[in-house]
C-alpha cells in the first residue's frame, strides 16, 4: 500500500506540476478575460461592456486626466450587465484602501435592460451562472478556479493562443485591462461586419423588455461604492445611428435618467454620443483601435475639464 | 458526480483512503462504507432518487429472503412476479409513461378521436435502467436456485448500489458481483495499479475521443439539411466513435475503480469496432446488457432452438426490446430492429457463431478479407447509430436519404484535423491491445518502466489538455 501510495503520489504531483505551468502561461493571449481576472486589487477602474472593454484605453485617460494606472475592467453585455454578479466582481477586484481613485462608468441602454427569456428566474440572472458570477478569486495569478470552471475552449489553446498574437482576428488584454482586438479594416468585411451586428441587435432587441429596476439599483450601488473611493463619471460611449435607433427603443428615455441619476450623486454624465460621427467603428457598435485611442483621447479631455469646474 | 468532474476528483481519494486504512480490519464496515460513499455518489444528482434506489434494495432482499423459506413452486412464482412488477414498474413509469401516453393520443387521433393527453413532468432517474437489471438478475436467480439468497442487508445494499457501475454499468449479475461482498478485500498493488491504467485509458476515451467527437457530430447533426452528404457520413462516423469513447470510457473507469477497491468486474467492450460480423459485434458492444437479455429473456424464449420461424421471432423481440431499453423514443426501437435484420441472416445460415476468436489474433495487421469484414460490420453499425442519434425516425431517414448523392465523393465542409489524427492514434492502440481486458493493459510492457510512464504521462497530459468542456456521459440518459 506504502509503495501505490508513494508511486502514485509522486506520478500526480509531476502531473499536477505539469497543470500548474500550463496555467502558468495563460495571460492576455488566453481569451478576452482571464488577464482582468488574474490581476492584482486596483484603485481605479473602468467597468462596462465590450464596448467600454475595447474603446477605453486606460494609459492615455491616465496621460491626460492624471489618474493612476486606471485598470479596465469590463467585459461583455451579456457577463458585465450591472447586477449582483458584477457588482461583487467589482467589490473584489477594488482596493478598498485607496481614497483617490478615478472610476468610469459606461453605461448603455443593454446593460440596464431585462432579458424577456433569460432574466430572473428561479435560477437567478444568467450572469450570475457566466464566469463572472462563478468566479470567486478575481485577483489571482494563475488563476485556476476561472481556468477550471469557466475557461470554455480547452486547455491547448492557452499555449496555442500565445502564437496567434497579431494574426488574423485575434485579441490581446493588455497589462492595463485593455482589450485589444485585430480585426480585418477593408471596408467590404467592415460592411458585413456592420450589417450583423446591426441584424443581430435588432433581434435582440425583440428579446429585451427594456429598463430594469433590477439592473438601474445595481448601477446606483456600483456609484455609491466608487464614490467613497473617489471621482465617478457616466460615460456613453458612441455607436453608429443604427444602432443608436434600435438602443432608443430599447430605454427611449435612457440619457435623461442618465443625467437625473447622475446629478442626484454628483457625478458627471458625459454622453459621447452626440459625437459619433467624429469616430470610426469596426461593426457599427465598437471603436475601432485608432478610433479608440481618439475616443480615450477626447474623453480624458473633457473629464479634465469637469474636474477642473468642480474644483 | 461525474466521473470527469472534480467532485470524482476529491471523492474518490477521499473514498479510497478511508476504505483502506480506517474500515479495513473489518469487512461490514468495507460494506458499509460503500453503501454510504455510493450513497452520496448517487445523492450528488438528487438525493430524492435515493428512496428509489433504497426501496428497490428492501423490495429485493425481501424477496430473495422470502424465496429462500419458500418451497412451493406457485408461491415462489408469486414473489418473483412482485419483484419483476415492482421494479419494472418503477422503470416503466420513470421511463415510458409519456411515451406510451402519447402514442395513445396519436393513435386514437389516427383513428378520429381526440383524447386530452395527461403527461407527467418526469425527471428520469440517473442510472435506472442499470439498477433495476442488477437487482432483478438477482432474484431471478435466487428463484432459479442459481444463487444463494443473501441474509446480509449491508453487503446486499453494497451490491445494488456499488457507486463505480451504479449510473451506467457494468450491469453486473448477483453471481459474480456479491459474493465478492462476503470475503475482506485485501489490497493488492498490481490489481490497483491496474485499476489506475484502466481509468487512465477510460479518462483519455471520454474526455479526448468522446467528447471531441461529440463536438463535430452535434454540429453536423443539428445542422444535417446544410451540409454535404460527406460531411454528414463524417458527422455518423463521429458518432460511432463518440458512443464507443463515451460508453466503453465509462466502463473503463467504472471497472478500474472498482479494481482500487479490490473488485472484479466483468469487461463489457471488446474492441467491437474490429468486429468481422454484427453478431460478433453484438459478443463485444455493451456485453453486460446483451448477456443480460440473453440469459434473462432470449434463452427463456426459446433462444436459438425452435423453428426458423420461433428463432426469428426470437431475435427480433431482444434486439427490440433492447433498443427500447435505451430509450422511450421510435428511433431506439428501429435501431434495434435494424440490428435485429443485421443479425438474422447470420442465423438462418448458421454463420452466426463464425468469429468467436479475436481478428488477426497472431498477425500484426488483418487480411485483406477481414478488412473488409470489418469495414463492411462497422458501416452497417454507422448507419444504425444514425437511428440511435437521431432525434425522430423522420430525421434519421432524411439524414440516410441525404447521404446518397453524388456530394459523398466531394471534400466534407467540416474537416477537424486534430481529431482526425486522435482518432488514428486511438484506433491504432486499441488495435495493439485488441487481445487484452483493455486496449492499454499489457501494451507498454516490453519497455522499460520510465519509457511506460512517460507514455501515460502523455495521454494524462493530452487528457488535460485536449478534453473538452465537461459532459455527460451518453449513457446516463439510458
Amino acid at each position: 500500500m506504502r509503495r501505490f501510495l508513494f508511486h502514485t503520489s509522486l506520478f500526480l504531483i509531476v502531473l499536477l506540476a505539469s497543470f500548474f505551468v500550463v496555467f502558468s502561461i495563460a495571460d492576455g493571449t488566453t481569451d478576452a478575460f482571464y488577464k482582468k481576472l488574474s490581476s492584482p486589487k486596483q484603485t481605479s477602474l473602468i467597468v462596462g461592456s465590450s464596448r467600454a472593454a475595447q474603446g477605453i484605453h486606460p494609459n492615455i485617460i491616465d496621460s491626460i486626466y492624471g489618474s493612476n494606472n486606471i485598470y479596465n475592467y469590463s467585459f461583455t453585455i451579456s457577463a458585465s450587465p450591472y447586477g449582483k454578479a458584477y457588482y461583487e466582481s467589482i467589490s473584489k477586484k477594488l482596493n478598498s484602501k485607496c481614497k483617490n481613485g478615478v472610476f468610469i462608468i459606461a453605461v448603455t441602454p443593454w446593460s440596464l435592460s431585462e432579458n424577456k427569456f433569460n432574466n430572473k428566474n428561479s435560477m437567478g440572472y444568467p450572469e450570475d451562472h457566466d464566469f463572472i458570477g462563478k468566479t470567486n478569486f478575481v485577483n489571482l495569478k494563475p488563476n485556476i478556479e476561472y481556468l477550471l470552471e469557466s475557461f470554455i475552449p480547452k486547455n491547448e489553446a492557452i499555449i496555442r493562443n500565445k502564437y496567434r498574437k497579431g494574426l488574423y482576428q485575434t485579441f490581446y488584454v493588455q497589462d492595463n485591462g485593455w482589450l485589444e482586438v485585430t480585426i480585418e479594416s477593408d471596408m467590404i468585411s467592415k460592411t458585413i461586419r456592420t450589417k450583423n451586428k446591426i441584424e443581430s441587435y435588432r433581434n435582440m432587441l425583440s428579446n429585451y423588455n427594456g429598463f430594469s429596476e433590477y439592473r438601474w439599483n445595481y448601477l446606483i450601488k456600483t456609484i455609491n461604492l466608487f464614490k467613497e473611493q473617489g471621482d465617478v463619471y457616466l460615460v456613453r460611449i458612441p455607436v453608429i445611428e443604427e444602432m443608436l435607433e434600435i438602443e432608443n427603443e430599447l430605454i427611449p428615455n435612457f440619457d435623461e435618467r442618465i443625467d437625473l441619476l447622475a446629478k442626484h450623486h454628483q457625478s458627471p454624465y458625459i454622453n459621447m454620443m452626440l459625437y459619433n460621427h467624429a469616430y470610426d467603428y469596426t461593426d457599427g457598435n465598437h471603436l475601432t483601435v485608432n478610433s479608440g485611442k481618439k475616443f480615450s483621447l477626447d474623453l480624458a479631455y473633457q473629464m479634465k475639464k469637469l474636474k477642473h469646474v468642480s474644483n | 458526480m461525474l466521473f470527469n468532474s472534480l467532485d470524482f476528483a476529491v471523492f474518490l481519494p477521499i473514498v479510497f483512503v478511508l476504505y483502506w486504512f480506517v474500515v479495513n480490519k473489518e469487512l461490514k464496515y468495507q460494506n458499509l462504507l460503500i453503501v454510504v460513499a455510493s450513497y452520496v455518489f448517487y445523492g450528488w444528482w438528487d438525493w430524492r432518487f435515493l428512496i428509489l434506489i433504497l426501496f428497490s434494495t428492501l423490495v429485493d432482499y425481501a424477496v430473495g429472503m422470502a424465496l429462500s423459506k419458500q418451497q412451493n413452486y406457485s408461491n415462489r412464482k408469486i414473489l418473483l412476479w412482485i419483484s419483476i412488477i415492482i421494479n419494472l414498474g418503477f422503470l416503466g413509469f420513470f421511463k415510458y409513461y409519456n411515451f406510451f401516453v402519447d402514442n395513445f393520443v396519436q393513435a386514437f387521433s389516427f383513428f378520429g378521436r381526440e383524447i386530452q393527453p395527461n403527461t407527467l413532468n418526469i425527471i428520469l432517474p440517473v442510472g435506472i435502467s442499470f439498477y433495476t437489471f442488477q437487482t432483478l438478475s438477482y432474484t431471478i436467480d435466487v428463484y432459479k436456485r442459481k444463487l444463494e439468497p443473501t441474509r446480509n442487508f449491508i453487503s446486499f445494499a453494497a451490491f445494488v448500489s456499488f457507486f463505480p457501475q451504479l449510473v451506467a454499468g457494468p450491469i453486473e449479475r448477483a453471481s459474480n458481483l456479491l459474493p465478492q461482498f462476503y470475503v475482506k478485500r485485501h489490497f493488492i498493488y498490481q490489481k490497483a495499479v491496474d485499476g489506475l491504467r484502466q481509468i487512465l485509458w477510460g479518462l483519455f476515451k471520454k474526455v479526448v475521443i468522446a467528447d471531441n467527437c461529440a463536438n463535430v457530430a452535434n454540429a453536423i447533426f443539428e445542422g444535417y439539411e446544410s451540409y454535404s452528404a460527406s460531411t454528414l457520413l463524417l458527422g455518423a462516423v463521429f458518432f460511432a466513435f463518440q458512443i464507443y469513447g463515451d460508453f466503453s470510457g465509462y466502463s473503463d473507469i467504472a471497472i478500474g475503480t472498482s479494481r482500487l477497491f479490490g473488485f472484479d468486474l466483468k469487461q463489457n467492450f471488446a474492441f467491437p469496432y474490429f468486429s468481422r460480423d454484427m453478431a460478433e459485434f453484438w459478443r463485444r458492444w455493451h456485453i453486460s446488457l446483451s448477456t443480460w437479455f440473453r440469459d434473462y429473456l432470449y434463452i427463456p424464449l426459446g433462444g436459438s432452438r425452435g423453428t426458423k420461424r420461433n428463432q426469428i421471432r426470437n431475435v427480433f423481440i431482444i434486439f427490440i426490446v433492447s433498443g427500447f431499453w435505451h430509450g422511450a423514443n421510435w428511433t431506439f426501437i428501429i435501431w434495434g430492429g435494424l440490428n435485429a435484420v443485421y443479425f438474422i441472416p447470420l442465423l438462418l445460415l448458421n454463420k452466426n457463431r463464425v468469429n468467436t476468436d479475436v481478428v488477426a489474433e497472431h498477425r500484426l495487421l488483418p487480411s485483406v478479407k477481414e478488412l473488409l469484414q470489418m469495414g463492411l460490420t462497422f458501416s452497417l453499425t454507422v448507419i444504425a447509430w444514425v437511428f440511435f442519434r437521431a432525434e425522430s425516425v423522420s430525421m434519421a431517414l432524411h439524414f440516410l436519404y441525404r447521404t446518397a448523392n453524388s456530394s459523398l465523393f466531394t471534400i466534407p465542409q467540416i474537416r477537424p484535423t486534430d481529431l482526425l489524427i486522435f482518432l488514428l492514434i486511438f484506433i491504432t492502440i486499441e488495435w495493439a491491445g485488441r487481445r487484452d481486458f483493455y486496449a492499454i493493459e499489457r501494451l507498454w510492457f516490453k519497455y522499460p518502466k520510465p519509457i511506460r510512464l512517460f507514455v501515460y504521462y502523455t495521454i494524462a497530459m493530452m487528457i488535460f489538455l485536449y478534453g473538452g468542456r465537461t459532459q455527460e456521459f451518453i449513457y446516463f440518459q439510458f
